[in-house]
């Protein structure tokens, strides 16, 4: 098990240093609400703070039309009840990996579509609770990305880029307790009760769509990048509901390490 | 620019007065109670057991709103629409008070005095941890557990076993033992299996009707996770009407350990483990959610009964004496 998760960071870090792509590195501040009903039937709310990497390559050098990526995303928030009675400790690590094909529509304009393979831990702690003080979410999904892009060059020194994408679940499988199971009970019978617990995911279970509008700055010895990320999702199963959404500002930067520009 | 820090200023001064007063908050008792009614209905797992008509439960404590006008009298009107359940884990927490029941125990026998117990028997050189009370009564060890809220650590088992060595038997008292972590009862029982014994069941609410039910799942007593091998002592374990909850659930686990008898009066049950939910008041509410049962698929929310009843009199009280620890010697001495 240690050896798996050390394997498994140390890819990480490979990724993260991978030289031949675009390399984005962001911080994000912002509200995240999220109501789940294993917990309590308030929605929580509060300030919260992720750490982002983005990484962008082209496949093939000579084709620069279709593109990966691969984000890994950290987020942490303290929130509280709406009638703040109550704190509720939210931590969680998204990674996704993706495939895009790039349109050029125009001077400056262009349009990505893709689909992103889709892995989302959090786990839920309010102490407040007896017995239910944890919830977690754990999905593996595939999602739809649509992404515009659309550089203006100022001179040879700076140009700006603009770039606004949109993403939504299609399908995947998700964990969701039954109604009223507490998670003693799936302990003591892990065998039924994840086969019991683990949900297929559709839109008729899971719904949302997530933003992502960044600006870069593009100097000749790297990139800054302002950015604004909405993430509204909201999904279902035995009974119990749950609900995510997180506004953010975003500030980063980002380096291109080689000649290879994705956009 | 003195002008804009003067505005500053006074918008900060009005945002401070827009600070909600927390004596007297803005309330509404229709809401909460209905919300509170409403969770208690839907997730409640012994209604049916306790043959309880909720909705007429409503019907007499919606009257009661009319003389609600502070958060106290809310309180007073929920806590005692919750006392209706008569159950131990039923409870409502609030800044200023927490509601409890106590009428699973008022009419029992109390069956313990632990300034008895220090007197009469350990005297003042036993040794305590984390709420384990322990030494020897002649040839026999005792140990009182007085919650399960601390998990028993594996080393300080492996202390109390070779502190009583030498003894003959040891006696667990967990008397007015409340409960605490499932997992530490768990762990104290396994010390007297010697094999995965199926101890019981558990179910949980699949949904909001009073019957709602998932088919039940079996539970085990796992010896894998012992802290120390006591399955070959002579074991007696003394309980009362306060042996609550999750010490309910070690009682009904070690009642399934061939060496292990139990002496005193009937547990206090609590059976039904508890989660808790937010009012819109920001209150919560503690409720039993999630029952068990024995092996028999007999319901343990009402208690168990010892393998043999004895109980304190007010004689032995005046004559500090605990009849129920000198029958747990006996058992043990003739064990021997």
């Amino acid at each position: 098990m240690k050896r798996s998760i050390f394997l498994f960071i140390m890819c990480l870090m490979a990724i993260n240093v991978a030289s031949q792509c675009l390399n984005r590195w962001q911080i994000g501040v912002g509200e995240l609400r999220s109501t789940d009903k294993v917990l309590s039937d308030q929605q929580y709310r509060g300030v919260s703070v992720a750490l982002r990497a983005l990484h962008i390559g082209n496949y093939k050098k000579s084709n620069s039309q279709i593109f990966w990526s691969f984000l890994d995303d950290i987020k942490y928030s303290s929130m509280r009840n709406s009638s703040k009675t109550a704190r509720m400790h939210y931590v969680s690590v998204k990674l996704d990996f993706g495939t895009h094909y790039v349109f050029e529509l125009g001077r400056g304009f262009k349009l990505s579509t893709g689909g992103l393979i889709d892995a989302f831990g959090a786990m839920k702690y309010v102490p407040r609770n007896v017995n239910n003080v944890v919830s977690a979410d754990v999905q593996v999904g595939l999602r739809a990305v649509i992404t515009t892009h659309y550089l203006y060059k100022i001179n040879e020194r700076f140009s700006i880029g603009c770039h606004y994408g949109l993403t939504s679940p299609v399908i995947g499988c998700f964990f969701s307790p039954e109604f009223g199971e507490s998670y003693y009970e799936i302990w003591q019978n892990m065998s039924n009760s994840l086969s019991r617990d683990i949900h297929f995911s559709s839109f008729h279970n899971r719904q949302g769509v997530s933003g992502e509008l960044d600006f870069d700055m593009i100097f000749k010895s790297g990139v800054l990048t302002l950015g604004f990320r909405h993430e509204n999702e909201w999904w279902q199963a035995s009974g119990n509901s749950f609900s995510i959404s997180d506004i953010k500002g975003i500030i980063g930067f980002a380096l291109r390490l080689s000649s290879i520009n994705p956009y | 620019m003195n002008k804009y820090i003067c505005l500053m200023l006074f918008l900060l001064f009005l945002v401070g007065c827009t600070k909600q007063d927390i004596m007297e908050p803005s309330f509404s008792a229709k809401e909460n109670l209905d919300a509170l009614w409403t969770t208690i209905d839907e997730r409640y797992c012994f209604f049916d057991e306790k043959n309880i008509n909720w909705d007429s439960v409503h019907t007499v404590y919606s009257r009661k709103l009319r003389n609600v006008e502070t958060v106290f009298d809310l309180f007073k009107v929920m806590s005692d629409m919750l006392a209706t359940l008569e159950d131990g884990h039923v409870n409502l927490y609030t800044p200023f008070a927490v509601s409890s029941c106590s009428a699973w125990y008022d009419d029992y026998p109390k069956d313990f005095s632990f300034d008895i117990v220090k007197e009469s028997y350990l005297g003042d050189d036993y040794l305590s941890i984390n709420g384990l009370y322990y030494d020897t009564i002649d040839d026999v060890g005792y140990m009182y557990v007085s919650s399960f809220s601390t998990a028993i650590a594996s080393v300080t088992m492996q202390y109390v076993d070779y502190y009583f060595r030498n003894c003959k038997g040891v006696i667990i008292d967990v008397r007015n033992n409340g409960g605490g972590e499932l997992t530490a009862a768990e762990a104290l029982a396994a010390c007297f299996f010697k094999d995965n014994t199926h101890v019981g069941y558990i179910r949980h609410k699949v949904g909001s009707g009073h019957n709602d039910f998932s088919s039940p799942e079996k539970i085990y007593v796992d010896p894998a996770n012992k802290l120390i091998d006591w399955s070959e002592r002579c074991v007696v374990v003394l309980t009362n009407r306060r042996s609550y909850s999750s010490t309910n659930d070690f009682v009904n686990m070690v009642s399934y350990a061939d060496n292990v008898t139990i002496v005193g009066g009937k547990t206090g049950g609590g059976g039904g483990m508890p989660l808790s939910r937010d009012l819109p008041i920001g209150w919560m509410v503690r409720f039993s959610a999630v029952p068990s049962f024995n092996s028999e698929m007999q319901s343990i929310d009402g208690g168990i009964d010892p393998d043999e009843f004895v109980h304190i009199t007010e004689e032995n009280y005046d004559a500090k004496v605990d009849p129920i620890i000198l029958r747990a010697m006996e058992i043990i001495r003739k064990a021997e």
